[in-house]
């Protein structure tokens, strides 16, 4: 398998006029072609902003001070912000932790999912109209003719989830990067969602950076796990290897965070 | 439009404007008389059947005098807020969303114009360029829009860091994108509000100015200039200076109860709005 995104020694910071916080201290990544890749870390320790930093989608006081990001051989970091655009959505898209925020209350599900497949395919109305309604029946919508005219807060939780995976796919990126797309959601929403992206994995040969706190999703659907602690990536491997025998202390505490069925009750 | 018939503050300022409006746009139908026609014997004459609300001073029809002043009246509302509101609403969402020196420069722009006392600069305005409809609408937009800059930069300050913001930049829209599709229609009821109160202030302005003879010239009609008229002649004719001040109350009245009617809509804690 080629490998689709590589981030190499990446330093990220937060300049203040008294001390500069390092939030990216050298992070270290691959990601293969068709693969999903689990990043694990505890809050803060710097999953999202490795995330959005691959497209620059980072909050303004935020400076990338060094390394490389290499999506597809081509480095982003000194990619201009128009071209960016143009990757954003329609190569690399993101599917965020909590889908009741991240959609805008004042349009229709269909207005926002045409508005993202105009803003990179020249299509006719009607054929967008048409590809939207198609993502909407890939993500596993029920009817989703009607789900184009509904807004968002006439859907379930589960259901703006599954619109949103349908916007981040429906100009057929090469990368989905989930930032906690489940967290937000109950437990069994939750397996419906990871067997959703496994899916689309697997139909769509969609590689899958999914960003969690929680190890037990990981060992679930991802193949390669990457773990972070304060800004850098201590442990990365196959996920069954690093599961069964983790090399890094961190790892094992988290490993050990995961609710056991045997051992005494408390 | 369920929600706005049972809202009754909305409702019968809708129906108040409504009328207005209706006069205003059929004037020349309604209208018996020519507005600028002089009949100097039939001066002063009171309400009657055929000069429904008498006659002023030169024996000029008031009620059709007052239903072409409506058209002038209504528009300047219209079009000075519409000046407003546009410059108000592009300032205001630049101010909040690019923020840093942007936003400094047009808060203290904005702080600067609040310092003005708004009537007399328009006065001394006015004395300058000289009084015509035209000059009139623009100076009274040109000098309302900061109430709308403020509203609508707190409106996007808040709403730039809602999420959905973020997943519009990841499916690659554009700032200009972000703000005229996705902050500005999330923003806009304050502005809404405002607006229609902001009519309102402005048929008051301009009355005020016709009064001091600044603002429509005659012989066309407006009712800040027919009050004007009517005072040499309040002893004996009351009725030229009762009907268009009963008109500018009824118009500004209709205007706050849409607005009032508006907030209640735009009100946060109704949950059922959207």
């Amino acid at each position: 398998m080629s490998v689709l995104l590589e981030i190499k020694n990446l330093h990220l910071e937060f300049p203040h006029e008294e001390r500069t916080i390092e939030a990216l201290r050298g992070v270290d990544l691959r990601v293969h072609e068709g693969e999903i890749l689990g990043l694990v870390g505890e809050s803060g320790s710097g999953k999202t902003l490795t995330a959005l930093s691959v497209t620059k989608l980072l909050p303004k006081s935020a400076r990338i001070t060094g390394g490389e990001i290499l999506f597809d051989g081509r480095d982003l970091l000194k990619t201009e912000e128009d071209d960016l655009r143009k990757i954003r959505g329609a190569k690399i898209s993101y599917v965020f932790q909590d889908p009741a925020t991240s959609l805008n209350p004042v349009f229709t599900i269909g207005e926002q999912l045409i508005e993202g497949i105009e803003l990179h395919q020249k299509v006719k109305k009607e054929k967008s109209f048409n590809i939207a309604v198609a993502a909407l029946k890939e993500v596993g919508m029920p009817s989703p003719k009607d789900i184009m005219y509904a807004y968002s807060h006439q859907l379930s939780g589960g259901m703006k989830q599954r619109a949103m995976i349908a916007m981040a796919i429906s100009c057929k990126p090469r990368l989905l990067i989930a930032d906690e797309p489940t967290t937000a959601l109950d437990v069994t929403i939750q397996a419906q969602i990871l067997d959703l992206l496994v899916s689309l994995k697997e139909e769509l040969q969609l590689t899958i950076i999914l960003i969690t706190h929680d190890l037990s999703i990981v060992a679930q659907v991802a193949e390669k796990t990457a773990v972070m602690q304060e800004g850098q990536v201590v442990e990365y491997g196959d996920t069954a290897i690093i599961y069964r025998k983790p090399s890094h202390p961190y790892t094992q505490r988290l490993i050990d965070c995961i609710p056991k069925m045997s051992g005494h009750r408390i | 439009m369920k929600i706005f018939a049972k809202n009754k503050l909305f409702l019968s300022g809708a129906v108040i404007v409504g009328v207005m409006i209706v006069l205003a746009v059929c004037a020349p139908f309604i209208a018996k008389h020519d507005p600028n026609s002089i009949d100097l014997e039939k001066a002063l004459i009171g309400p009657s059947h055929e000069h429904l609300l008498g006659t002023d001073s030169l024996g000029r029809d008031l009620f059709s005098r007052m239903l072409f002043g409506a058209r002038i009246s209504l528009s300047v509302g219209f079009v000075a807020v519409g000046i407003a509101v546009l410059i108000g609403v592009i300032l205001g969402s630049l101010a909040g969303y690019y923020g840093g020196w942007a936003d400094g420069v047009i808060s203290r722009g904005i702080d600067i114009m609040l310092c003005f006392p708004t009537f007399f600069l328009i006065l001394s305005t006015i004395a300058v360029l000289g009084p015509s409809i035209w000059n009139i609408m623009i100076i009274i937009g040109v000098t309302n829009w900061m109430g709308v800059a403020r509203l609508i930069r707190a409106e996007i300050l808040s709403l730039k860091e809602r999420e959905f913001v973020e997943a519009a930049r990841a499916i690659g829209a554009s700032d200009l994108r972000i703000i005229t599709r996705h902050l500005i229609p999330n923003g806009i009821g304050p502005v809404l509000v405002s607006a229609t109160l902001g009519v309102a202030g402005a048929i008051l302005l301009e009355s005020g100015l016709s009064f001091l003879g600044l603002g429509v010239q005659p012989p066309s009609p407006s009712w800040g200039n027919i009050l004007t008229e009517a005072k040499s002649t309040l002893g004996i004719a009351w009725w030229i200076t009762v009907f268009p001040g009963l008109a500018i109350l009824i118009t500004v009245l209709g205007y706050n109860l849409l607005g009032e009617g508006l907030r209640e809509y735009f009100n946060p804690q109704r949950e059922e709005r959207r």
